[in-house]
């Protein structure tokens, strides 16, 4: 999935899509939760001016100040990934985003590969608004493999 | 820190590409800009978007449901690759990177935002790479001082930091551990 980030066209249909969404949303801040989603985060934030946050393996990067400074001057976060799967990534992202302050009740994901991340997410709390579904990808039946 | 501030890392980038066109454009053809991560990604990635040029770049770790490669985006071996990074120090860790990317690519000219001077320029140019720096680490000090934002003790420090970095207990200092990390003081 970091291939579509890398191309700027791609890119760029992945964060108008993403701009669409934040836009029905009520959020300060938008953080990536993995250094695959980190090229979307920033164009978005850099468009939608909103502060970007980096959460890797549960730890802030890119910033010099304290996440919690950070988060003193908006405290409603997105989180948005590039590919969901069981969730756990974005999870751990929210659950160091929340102790440092942060209210992070959405995620927008690129593509849900539909495997627990919804489900495990809303019993955390979080939304998952996926721009594209597996379901949605599934190749037509007639090149389908076996 | 820029990504934390969404106009300064849109200016920053108009910024880079203002460098970019000046300086590297006119002499040389760039079919890819390189990302560093952690630092250095963000950045590189609005560079990679103001100039529609592809974004490449070498993740540290592969994670184990990944499809096991760690090079992101589309390089073919003569493709020359544009370096960009948020900052050099001795440019040691800048070489490290570029040698990975000329696994890749070519590589002959790296732009990064602020040279800490601390040997950066001339250590590049002995493995063939140019430096393009937007500003001086002494300079953005200066100017701090100037607008009376550090005292002028700080500025000293900073100053002596600079030229003798070596007068200053280690423990201060974090060795990079990997090509974007830096050492302090930190610019605040």
């Amino acid at each position: 999935m970091a291939m579509i980030f890398t191309e700027p066209t791609s890119l760029e249909i992945a964060v108008s899509l993403t701009l669409e969404e934040l836009a029905k949303l009520q959020v300060e801040k938008i953080a990536s939760p993995s250094v695959e989603a980190d090229p979307i985060v920033a164009v978005v934030g850099m468009y939608a001016k909103l502060g970007s946050l980096f959460i890797h393996q549960g730890e802030a990067i890119y910033a010099y100040e304290k996440l919690e400074n950070l988060l003193s001057r908006g405290r409603r976060v997105a989180i948005i990934a590039d590919v969901t799967l069981s969730g756990n990534t974005v999870l751990s992202a929210a659950r160091a985003l929340r102790s440092a302050g942060a209210e992070v009740r959405t995620a927008i994901t690129l593509v849900d590969l539909q495997k627990g991340a919804g489900d495990l997410l809303v019993g955390n709390g979080i939304r998952l608004i996926p721009l594209v579904e597996a379901k949605d990808i599934r190749l037509p039946r007639s090149v389908r493999m076996a | 820190m820029a990504p934390s501030y969404p106009d300064v890392l849109d200016r920053i980038g108009d910024l880079y590409v203002e460098l970019v066109k000046n300086e590297v454009q006119p002499k040389w053809k760039i079919d890819r800009i390189a990302g560093v991560p952690t630092a250095g990604l963000p950045v590189a990635t609005v560079v990679s978007q103001k100039m529609r040029i592809p974004l490449v770049y070498v993740r540290k770790e592969v994670k184990a449901h990944g499809l096991g490669k760690s090079v992101e985006g589309v390089v073919k071996a003569n493709d020359n690759v544009l370096l960009v990074d948020d900052l050099v120090t001795t440019g040691h860790s800048t070489i490290e990177e570029a040698g990975i990317l000329r696994g890749i690519g070519k590589v002959r000219h790296v732009v990064v935002l602020v040279d800490r001077e601390q040997g950066g320029p001339e250590n590049l140019q002995r493995e063939g790479l140019e430096l393009h720096r937007l500003i001086k680490i002494t300079e953005v000090f200066a100017y701090l001082r100037e607008l009376g934002a550090i005292p002028a003790k700080t500025y000293e420090i900073v100053i002596e930091y600079v030229r003798a970095p070596e007068k200053f207990p280690t423990e201060q200092v974090v060795v990079a551990s990997g090509p974007s990390q830096v050492a302090s003081p930190q610019p605040t």
